[in-house]
């Protein structure tokens, strides 16, 4: 899931200083499961705003801000306003950007990443999207992920009791994970090969991606 | 029929304003009141009272609202706290097709009159609450009540003291009970080690055979009692489903049961000292000379401990001769028999050496060597023993097991079963329908054990007496719609009380385990979740669109300390308003920015002691969330001294005062006619 | 032994073929344009040492290059070995510089995954981590042996030119006591099969818990396959010690060491002291082929301690 979180207010006043009308919107899918961008949120912020500045704020939320035919419901409120602050993810503010291209877009959200719900309240990070998924050979354990530098034939030494040099407190040694899975699965063979240098192509740095299903695309 | 909720414009909004036997009209205006509200275009009558609390009074003016034809579809009733007409406006409705969704009670008395300086303003401040509370009622929906089968049979966990007396104490009531015991034979730690429960008996030499004859009894009734079906050798291995219907499997020696039942005894047992002092003890003349007892905890340790070393050390002494030097940071002796025990042992020849930090344990040879600062001699002390037993903290294996078996169950310290709250005294869990007894709740002291079995068994008596329970339709409820099934609801609800309806996908509330805080809806992150007579639209309702000191007062200590103020003879500022709400970890930051929006000076959240909420985690719920809110408050440029938490008791009308700010000089002496 | 038949044909490698105790320091180039630093340490080390190790950005912080650090010192008459981390290159910059340092005649070089930049001076960079640095010896090797690139590419200049391959002295690190334990072995065989020639080891404080780990090594058969220089850091104060212990990851320093330095009327000199009946236990280790002086900010002392441990007079 896309985790994300608000961005500090005094940004987000910084981008709407001069704006008379502005309209809040919010993103039902995503954020509002890492609880940052829902219909609570919307309401909250937009409150806060409305208590903190003259201008005129409205609010509303939609489904997903990632699909352009649920912009349809707003696109008369949206029209009305001089500034739209998007509480989606940064696909979901492109999106607003998209649609709406006369109107200032701004986000309300720092994305931080595709993570997992530790609990109420608390997520982590474990899938960086580099399109060439190694799970099934590192225990399902992402190195790329998990170990700070990304290794792939970590460790690097530098852990102490399991977590990283980076953040001891906080973050967990991504290759003491995988020897424990490893080591639980019976299957600490894999460990002694080294392996290759990755291909870097497929994640971000071969461009930004794009992805086609033959089956369905131009239907 | 009851109507459902509609928007009220027309008037269908009954009024009875109670005068108190006639004391408040030097303080109300009456005749103001009635003519205020009567204006109000969804108010169809008002009617005056002068003993509301008194049942044909009470019958009497309620009635007389249905008279000429009126079409009255709310109820607002001004008089003094609910609590003292409650049973008597309870008795006045019965019959009456008006439920209790669509009755609101305003205190003009308490809350009003008495703690208002002059009559003008307190006839102002009457009339806007008494108006708020005729517009918050009119966006009532009306609450049914309905009736939920439950199961009367009881599955209890234990084959010890505790669940024996559990299950004959219920079967006694008219119940089926179904005792699991895991291992081959009942009678739990104290049939295995009857002498390390002597204490509790007497001083006299034969208490341990009175405490086997005890166990010995409670056996012969469980055994005897056709209706308690008794399965040993036998473990929990799944609970599913929620008070009233509980579906259990049991691994009865490798072929599993099911059994249903409506409420759960949790009175199993956990490894302590005595079970590894237990063949120490019973192999009689193999007990070492010199053995050390090492408690190695710092602080206080559970008396379940100390009740274990203690005994272990006596009998050990006085039975075996042995030597025995018991390294502890301090002994609790705080129950019955046990200080008696501290000094029998001690005069039995048991040495006690206290400690600053745990000593240093190290084997040499064939003796254990244990080293400690002794604070008082102020020196090391080195000695060597042939044996060294810890004795450990009640040992959490059985336990996590129950912990990860049964869903939101939520631990206490010591690794019990029963979380830390004084709400759930005696014998209660955080989740409906489950019960702890014995060592399972901490309990550890014989006679103790015995009473949570019968406490329990009368618990559960008053819930599952009948075939079905009548409740109140009024849990939260999730709009389908809307839930993204984040799962937070699920994870946040003290009492386990939301599952995931998966063929519907979406989080689903258990009418019989909500318990009705509402701190499910103030965390939905798409504002799902409603609480029946505390939704929002009824909240901001009774904020009104010019709140001035709204304090948001939760039920169980604001509220109450705001009336015990009053009875003080305290005054206060006109502007505060209360708006009561089940706990504060019902209250919305969405209401709380509303307030302010709308102009409130400030808006006060009032709640419970954190470590006493009724509802375990509401009022720190609320803490968090207004600080997080003023967090952002301040860094926005917006004064955030207008939202403050504070955390009271009910019986601290003083805190209350300080946090609504007490006006100056108006400590009001005067006597009031009771 | 002729000089061809020699990997790299550095100091180090023959002085570690002949089977001597082989020495080596540890220099770090200075955080400014200061040729002076560098003149001033050299001085300090010339002549007692085998070869020094350049380090590369250490710490994240950003010093004068490795390689061009790495050249003023081959000049001034000593042996470097210039450290090299994943963090701050990709493969492209890596067997560039390797090219480009071995035709300004460096033969030595420590392959290093390299600390985070987060505890650096620079902690908002981005880190590259194209590869690790078991990848890393093997690109090494792999230029010198089969002398091709990491895409396969054969080292030469165009089709009907004359393949022209670096050949390096390999280097690797590894820490006998880091998590998880009973994996540290297994690490040093996988780099041994990447092609290592030769390993520092982090400093080793706690003997005993070293020679476990050497017992393991010679099991395997590791220490004829690579050469082993045990590190050392000479400590100057309890304070030091104890930052040592808790602060440094994959460094334990054992109480007796502590409690001895803070007993010590010149806890400089019991430092020194410490340090060098180390080395000699060190020494006496089946295996250990050398010793890896790291004597942070405190170069001056490396000629007296190894006199005093006998490795040089």
């Amino acid at each position: 899931m896309i985790v994300a979180e608000q961005k500090p207010i005094e940004e987000i006043k910084g981008y709407l200083a001069g704006h008379k009308r502005i309209l809040v919107l919010g993103c039902g899918t995503c954020v509002t499961v890492c609880l940052a961008g829902g219909e609570r949120e919307v309401a909250t912020l937009a409150s806060i705003l409305r208590l903190s500045s003259d201008s005129e704020v409205i609010e509303n939320t939609i489904e997903r801000q990632c699909d352009a035919e649920f912009f349809d419901a707003i696109k008369d409120q949206a029209a009305s306003c001089d500034a739209i602050l998007s509480m989606a993810c940064g696909v979901g503010v492109q999106m607003v950007a998209k649609i709406f291209p006369d109107k200032p877009i701004y986000p309300a959200l720092n994305t931080m990443f595709c993570g997992t719900n530790d609990g109420a309240g608390q997520w982590s990070e474990n899938c960086l999207a580099c399109g060439d998924c190694k799970l099934g050979i590192f225990g399902g354990v992402c190195p790329v992920t998990r170990c700070s530098k990304s290794l792939l034939n970590g460790p690097c030494g530098g852990s102490v009791d399991g977590k990283c040099e980076v953040d001891p407190e906080n973050i967990e040694c991504g290759w003491q994970l995988i020897y424990d899975r490893l080591k639980t699965l019976g299957r600490l063979d894999v460990l002694l090969e080294n392996a290759a240098p990755r291909d870097w192509s497929r994640t971000h740095d071969g461009g930004p991606r794009r992805l086609s299903r033959e089956d369905v695309a131009g239907l | 029929m009851i109507q459902k909720a509609e928007q009220t414009n027309r008037g269908d909004v009954g009024i009875v304003l109670c005068d108190c036997g006639g004391t408040l009209r030097g303080r109300l205006d009456f005749d103001r009141l009635r003519k205020q509200l009567s204006r109000l275009p969804a108010v169809a009558t008002v009617k005056l009272c002068s003993k509301f609390c008194q049942q044909n009074e009470c019958t009497k003016a309620v009635k007389s609202l249905f008279r000429n034809s009126n079409h009255i579809t709310r109820l607002v009733i001004g008089a003094c706290d609910r609590g003292i007409f409650d049973a008597t406006l309870h008795e006045t409705m019965q019959g009456n097709s008006l439920g209790e969704g669509l009755l609101w009670c305003v205190n003009i008395r308490e809350h009003c009159a008495w703690v208002t300086g002059t009559p003008e303003v307190a006839t102002n401040k009457s009339a806007e609450v008494l108006t708020a509370a005729v517009r918050r009622v009119g966006l009532a929906s009306a609450i049914e009540s309905k009736k939920v089968p439950v199961n009367q049979n009881v599955l209890v966990i234990g084959g010890g003291v505790a669940a024996m007396q559990t299950a004959v104490a219920l079967s006694h009531l008219g119940h089926r009970v179904t005792l699991v015991e895991k291992s081959k034979k009942l009678g739990g730690l104290v049939a295995e080690m009857p002498e390390l429960y002597a204490y509790v008996a007497s001083c006299s030499s034969d208490s341990a055979s009175l405490v086997q004859s005890r166990v010995d009894e409670l056996i012969k009734q469980v055994m005897g009692d056709k209706h308690i079906c008794v399965q040993t050798a036998a473990s929990l291995k799944s609970v599913k489903g929620e008070f009233g219907n509980f579906t259990c499997v049991i691994d009865s020696g490798g072929k599993e049961q099911v059994i249903s039942a409506g409420a759960l005894v949790l009175a199993g047992d956990s490894a302590t000292t005595k079970s590894e002092l237990a063949p120490l003890v019973h192999n009689g003349g193999e007990v070492p000379k010199r053995i050390a007892i090492v408690i190695d905890v710092l602080g206080e340790q559970g008396r379940s401990v100390s009740a274990g070393v203690l005994s272990a050390a006596e009998l050990l002494t006085k039975r075996f001769g042995a030597e025995v030097k018991l390294y502890c940071h301090n002994i609790r002796v705080s129950t019955v028999g046990l200080e008696g025990l501290y000094r029998r042992a001690r005069q039995g020849g048991v040495v006690i050496i206290k400690y600053e930090s745990p000593p240093l344990i190290s084997e040499q040879g064939n003796k254990t060597v244990v080293k400690v600062e002794e604070p008082l001699v102020g020196c090391e002390i080195s000695e060597e023993f042939d044996l060294v037993i810890m004795g450990d903290t009640a040992a959490a294996n059985g336990n996590n097991e129950l912990l990860s078996l049964i869903e939101g169950l939520q631990p206490g310290p010591e690794e019990t079963l029963q979380a830390d709250s004084v709400w759930l005294l005696p014998t209660k869990t955080n989740r409906e329908g489950i019960f702890v007894a014995g060592l399972a709740g901490g309990t550890d002291e014989l006679r103790d054990a015995q009473t949570d079995g019968l406490a329990t068994a009368n618990q559960i008596h008053e819930l599952l007496k009948n075939k079905e329970v009548e409740i109140l339709d009024d849990a939260a409820v999730v709009d389908g719609d809307k839930c993204v099934l984040c799962l937070t609801c699920m994870r946040i609800c003290p009492h386990g009380a939301v599952s995931i309806d998966v063929d519907n996908s979406v989080a689903s509330i258990s009418a019989v385990a909500c318990q009705r805080c509402g701190i499910c809806a103030a965390v939905c992150p798409a504002g799902a979740i409603e609480l029946p007579r505390y939704t929002q639209k009824e909240i901001a309702a009774e904020v009104g669109d010019r709140p001035q000191i709204t304090v948001f007062a939760c039920e169980n200590s604001a509220y109450p300390a705001a009336t015990a103020a009053a009875t003080n003879g305290s005054e206060y500022d006109a502007k505060v308003r209360l708006i009561r709400v089940p706990c504060v970890g019902k209250v919305d930051p969405r209401d709380v920015l509303q307030a302010l929006e709308r102009g409130a000076e400030k808006v006060i959240i009032l709640g419970c002691h954190l470590e006493s909420c009724q509802y375990l985690v509401g009022s720190t719920g609320a803490a968090k969330r207004t600080e997080r809110l003023n967090r952002e408050l301040e860094k926005a440029g917006v004064d955030n001294k207008r939202v403050v938490f504070g955390e009271l008791a009910s019986m601290e009308p003083a805190k209350f005062l300080e946090y609504v700010r007490i006006c100056e000089g108006v400590k009001n002496e005067k006597h009031r006619e009771l | 032994m002729a000089d061809n038949v020699y990997k790299s044909g550095s100091n180090l490698e023959k002085v570690l073929c002949r089977g001597e105790f082989a020495v080596t320091a540890e220099l770090g180039p200075p955080k400014s344009a200061d040729l002076e630093v560098i003149n001033k340490k050299v001085n300090l080390l010339k002549g007692w040492v085998d070869a020094v190790n350049i380090t590369d950005n250490q710490t994240a912080i950003v010093r004068v290059s490795s390689i061009a650090a790495g050249k003023l010192i081959l000049d001034l008459g000593l042996e470097p070995i210039i450290q090299m981390t994943c963090r701050d290159r990709n493969r492209l910059s890596i067997q560039s510089d390797i090219l480009g340092a071995y035709l300004l005649g460096i033969r030595n070089i420590l392959c290093l995954t390299g600390d985070h930049q987060s505890c650096g001076n620079h902690p908002t960079a981005k880190h590259v981590f194209d590869i690790d640095s078991i990848q890393l010896i093997q690109i090494v090797k792999n230029m010198r042996d089969e002398k091709v690139f990491a895409c396969g590419e054969e080292i030469k200049d165009s089709k009907k030119a004359e393949v022209k391959e670096p050949r390096m002295f390999i280097g690797g690190a590894a820490n006998p006591f880091a998590d998880p334990f009973e994996f540290r072995v297994i690490r040093l065989r996988r780099k041994v099969n990447a092609g290592v020639d030769f390993i520092q080891t982090q400093c080793v404080y706690d003997i005993d818990r070293f020679k476990n780990w050497m017992e393991e090594v010679r099991d395997n058969g590791l220490h004829k396959k690579c050469r082993i220089l045990a590190g050392v850091t000479p400590l100057k104060s309890v304070g030091m010690a104890k930052y040592m212990r808790d602060q440094v990851a994959g460094v334990t320093v054992p109480d007796y060491y502590i409690e001895k330095i803070a007993k010590a009327k010149d806890p400089k000199a019991e430092g020194i002291k410490i340090c060098v009946e180390q080395i000699q236990q060190l020494r006496q280790t089946e295996g250990v082929a050398g010793v890896h002086i790291m004597a942070i900010g405190w170069e001056e002392k490396v000629p007296e301690i190894v006199q005093r441990a006998g490795l040089r007079n």
